[in-house]
């Protein structure tokens, strides 16, 4: 029985339809006779499933559908075709410092944020020393927000959502953030959740971040899966060749 | 010099109680039940305000004359000291279920929600304030500034014919104030939450509510001031104030259900600002808030009962000016209006609610 399985899973974005545009420009393109909805497939026919434990990386140029993939898996966003189905309580964490407020404090903005991701009120009052301390954030707490810098915030983001054991843990370009040493010392949490057996995924655009961490691996390319499996280094190969490809 | 004293013993009672109340709960209760017990020794203050008014002192008796002061202490001590041990007994009786069914899935789902909606309160508590001087005063001082323009207005157009006509123009501002407030606030709560939802799957409604929460809290305020004023203005306090509570509710309802409604019309039409605020605008006019209807003809009259708004302003003057409870038909004509505007609401949010945001 697998955790997180997604069967031909496609997402469609409409542009242009009457929502869109506008009355004006309705009415000028139905009488110009070039009224028509743009149909734009972020991800098409995507399958794969996850068991407990596992790390999976998501590579693929910007564009690929990524982003949007893990809107369908987190429950965001529904899946035009196919279905998404997991198990256990998800931990998503996309664009990190989106959706905190610039206006209250940390302490508030860590409050909220635990809010949203579903915890309870003593869950947060017993972790949240901890959040802090791990953010590094101690003699910022009663400070607004938007006096932090961005690896601030990230950090911040990074310790709620990653010191509650999910079941299933999002991370969407977040381990990128941050200086060095944080980086390695997210990477060791990182490495204790997934051995406490949390099903991870992971988008990244660091090559050398997915082969060592990830022992599941999906290519996406426009939209489309062009791999799934878990010979990591072969298909990081083949993606890392393509890379060098374009370049040239 | 007399009713002075009087008012005085009053005051004192009533601050000194609901002071050591509200400090006998603040040890282990949060906010929303201080908030309550705030409600709870308001409506102790009415009970014992009509019971004290039944003891009307015979002329020229000194003594006598602070009798009402003196029954209105001891029952409104009585009664709110009743009322907390009621409040918290419903309070453990409430924990043991909770605690019993901790794992029961709508249990945990409320469990879970009320916190990111205490969380989502306290923020637009925050950010509404944010850098004014006077801070949560505005909400007492904003609808008696109104208030006093449109007395100062219409007073000498309107006020002919009606008695109290103070209360009269306060009960129809605080009824569309509160509903003009919440709808126009909540219009936005969605695009302005849309960071959030479409990074975090959050139920979107909560938004909304706690928007709706803000202007309950701002409406309660602006109904003390408008209790001071119907004391001043002579009006008598009686029993059937307690069944303010009934509009009070019904017109939350209403005010949600429009606000989801509007809130899901503003992600897909931005349009809908624009209309909203001329149509308010018309609703403020057709609401009889500074005129009486008295003497129109009974075929206008009948449209009026159409205007929810005007319902609830009327159930108001009803109660507060002629001191007669409204008819059950006219109850339930309240709670139509309400009950269909909250369905189409949340039915909006249901179907749309993954569509929202290809439209942010």
């Amino acid at each position: 029985m697998s955790i997180l399985e997604l069967n031909h899973v496609s997402i469609r974005y409409m542009t242009g339809d009457f929502k869109d545009i506008g009355l004006k420009e309705y009415v000028v393109r139905k009488l110009k006779g070039n009224y028509h909805v743009n149909e734009f497939w972020a991800d098409r026919d995507i399958t794969f499933s996850l068991e407990k434990g596992d790390m999976l990386g998501i590579i693929g140029t910007n564009g690929a559908g990524k982003s949007t993939l893990l809107k369908a898996i987190s429950g965001i966003m529904e899946p035009t075709e196919g279905w998404a189905r997991h198990e256990g309580n998800i931990a998503a964490l996309l664009e990190l410092a989106s959706g905190f407020d610039d206006d209250l404090t940390v302490k508030e903005n860590a409050y909220l944020r635990g809010a949203m991701l579903g915890y309870t009120r003593r869950f947060m009052d017993e972790k949240y020393d901890k959040i802090i301390e791990f953010a590094e954030l101690q003699d910022f707490q009663d400070r607004p927000f938007k006096q932090l810098s961005s690896g601030m915030k990230s950090r911040l983001a990074f310790s709620i959502a990653s010191l509650v054991q999910p079941d299933i843990l999002i991370l969407d370009e977040v381990l990128s953030v941050g200086d060095g040493a944080f980086r390695r010392k997210s990477e060791t949490v990182m490495r204790d959740v997934i051995s406490s057996g949390a099903t991870t995924i992971l988008v990244s655009h660091s090559l050398e971040q997915v082969r060592e961490m990830c022992n599941k691996v999906l290519w996406l390319h426009k939209g489309r899966q062009i791999a799934f499996g878990d010979d990591v280094q072969g298909i990081c190969d083949r993606y890392q060749a393509m890379l060098d490809e374009n370049c040239v | 010099m007399i009713a002075l004293m009087r008012f005085l013993i009053e005051l004192t009672v009533v601050c000194g109680v609901t002071l050591f109340l509200q400090k006998l709960v603040r040890k282990k209760a949060g906010k929303t039940a201080q908030i309550l017990l705030l409600v709870l020794c308001f409506c102790a203050m009415f009970i014992s305000s009509s019971v004290a008014s039944d003891y009307v002192p015979k002329s020229g008796e000194t003594a006598a004359s602070l009798l009402p002061g003196v029954v209105f202490a001891l029952s409104y001590t009585l009664l709110s000291v009743l009322g907390l041990a009621l409040f918290m007994l419903g309070r453990r009786l409430v924990d043991e279920i909770v605690a019993r069914h901790e794992n029961v899935g709508v249990v945990k789902l409320i469990l879970k929600y009320q916190f990111l909606f205490e969380e989502l309160v306290q923020r637009d508590f925050i950010k509404k304030y944010k850098r004014t001087v006077l801070g949560m005063a505005w909400s007492v001082l904003s609808p008696l500034l109104t208030l006093l323009v449109m007395r100062l207005v219409f007073s000498n157009f309107f006020g002919q014919g009606t008695s109290h006509y103070t209360t009269y123009l306060f009960c129809g501002n605080l009824v569309f104030a509160y509903f003009s407030d919440s709808t126009s606030q909540g219009m936005s709560s969605l695009m302005e939450n849309a960071g959030i939802f479409t990074k975090i799957n959050v139920p979107k409604y909560l938004f909304l509510f706690s928007k709706n929460a803000q202007t309950l809290l701002n409406f309660g305020l602006t109904l003390c001031a408008f209790f001071v004023f119907c004391m001043l203005d002579g009006i008598a306090f009686t029993w059937k104030f307690v069944l303010l509570l009934y509009p009070i509710v019904t017109l939350m309802l209403f005010n949600a259900g429009l606000g989801l409604i509007l809130s899901a019309l503003f992600v897909f039409f931005r349009d809908i600002q624009y209309l909203w605020s001329v149509f308010t605008m018309l609703l403020m006019y057709v609401s009889a808030i500074f005129y009486n209807i008295d003497g129109y003809s009974q075929t206008i009259r009948y449209i009026f009962l159409l205007n929810p708004v005007y319902l609830h302003i009327r159930y108001f003057r009803k109660i507060v000016i002629d001191g007669t409870v409204p008819t059950l038909w006219f109850h339930l004509l309240m709670l139509a209006d309400a009950l269909i505007a909250f369905c189409i609401g949340f039915w909006m949010y249901k179907k749309y609610n993954h569509r929202f945001l290809y439209y942010v």
